[in-house]
């Protein structure tokens, strides 16, 4: 299972379930990448507002502000917010609008 | 070639605007007006003053004190949105008697409306924005030449909407191609009518397209962006089924953090909802 979080809420132990990628495509952060609290801050500076993490890992119960959901509802959710919204973002702010569809999104079709 | 303007200046629902705010406006703009000109104006109609105090006292204002007379009302908020808020009432009520149609719902647009209106006010106060007057009202008209072309073109604009919303189309371009105006133009030739402040007729010309205003760019940018997230969060409906593309100026003008909008979106539910009753039962 996967959970998408706010990079606000990494803990030291979470694993990325997504590779973290930037707005051209280029990745950030692999799969598998084991994080610390310290990401927090690096996210922040690179204006990702959220992260899919690794869910069934015992490290991440910590956090209550995790929701879990299937990989398939967050891309089924990504899927319809495609459709929804047609621009790409130019920066950080519109980055995050589409992060809050999607996860508008997944709690309905999960 | 229809002349809108003369189309929307003859129509019986949408032409005035009731006294009181034109005495108010008239008032308002003298400079040796007193708060007791206000006052004296607002408490001639005491519907209207039961109205204005329970929404100053709702959660669309969020005042900690409680506020029980219109010359309390005019201390704690000012004369503008005094008046904004004797504004608000008779843009709910152009809404109301909007006849229903087959193809758009009406009430939709309210709610959209509203959230609008909440949300412009809630950025601006994650922006810190020290005169928060007008941004409520300024979400609340935004879209108001929808409404004037509901009245002048009722089943021919409603069913425009639920084509483009069908068809996922921008619905500028539709208007252009199909009506020869937008909802923005039919918008000016209202305020134009009912002589709004300039304010507000900037936002309701430039609402979606902040690069050409010359004025107002943080209210207009926060109606914008409040347009936006009523959108992504579905409350009510606009007549168009895709999220508004913001202005790349958009957010030079509203000095946010990263996570601010996130965290703006837990906010905005519950005074929306009570706003939707409390202004649901006031436009009865």
């Amino acid at each position: 299972m996967a959970s998408i979080i706010s990079s606000e809420c990494i803990k030291d132990g979470m694993i990325l379930h997504d590779p973290v990628i930037n707005k051209n495509g280029q990745v950030l952060l692999g799969a598998g990448k084991v994080l610390s609290v310290s990401f927090q801050r690096i996210l922040k500076l690179w204006g990702i507002a959220t992260i899919v993490i690794e869910s069934d890992d015992q490290s991440n119960e910590s956090s209550k502000e995790k929701i879990t959901y299937s990989v398939e509802a967050i891309e089924l959710a990504k899927t319809i917010v495609e459709q929804k919204i047609k621009w790409k973002p130019y920066n950080t702010f519109e980055q995050e609008l589409i992060d809050i569809a999607i996860s508008i999104y997944v709690k309905e079709v999960a | 070639m229809i002349n809108y303007e003369d189309l929307i200046a003859n129509n019986l629902t949408i032409q005035t605007l009731p006294t009181i705010f034109t005495q108010l406006n008239d008032t308002i703009s003298n400079p040796l007006s007193t708060i007791q000109d206000v006052v004296n104006i607002i408490n001639k109609d005491q519907t209207s003053v039961a109205t204005i105090i329970k929404i100053i006292n709702s959660p669309i204002y969020g005042l900690v004190t409680r506020v029980d007379t219109v010359s309390n009302a005019v201390f704690y908020l000012g004369f503008n949105e005094v008046r904004n808020v004797i504004l608000s009432l008779s843009v709910l009520n152009l809404f109301k008697n909007t006849k229903a149609l087959n193809y758009f719902n009406i009430v939709d647009l309210w709610k959209h409306s509203i959230a609008t209106a909440v949300i412009s006010r809630l950025i601006a106060q994650k922006c810190r924005i020290t005169n928060l007057e007008n941004y409520f009202i300024a979400g609340l008209i935004h879209d108001i030449g929808k409404v004037v072309l509901l009245n002048i073109l009722p089943e021919e604009y409603a069913k425009m909407l639920k084509y483009v919303t069908d068809n996922n189309f921008e619905l500028k371009d539709v208007e252009r191609q199909k009506l020869g105006i937008t909802h923005e133009i039919a918008g000016e030739y209202l305020s134009k009518l009912w002589r709004l402040p300039e304010s507000l007729k900037c936002v309701i010309k430039y609402h979606s397209s902040l690069e050409f205003s010359t004025e107002y760019p943080q209210l207009i940018a926060s109606v914008q962006l409040a347009d936006i997230l009523a959108h992504i969060l579905r409350l009510g409906n606009s007549g168009r089924y895709n999220v508004p593309c913001p202005d790349q100026i958009l957010w030079e003008y509203l000095p946010l953090s990263q996570g601010d909008l996130t965290r703006l979106i837990s906010e905005i539910t519950p005074i929306y909802s009570e706003s939707i009753s409390i202004l649901h039962m006031e436009s009865k």
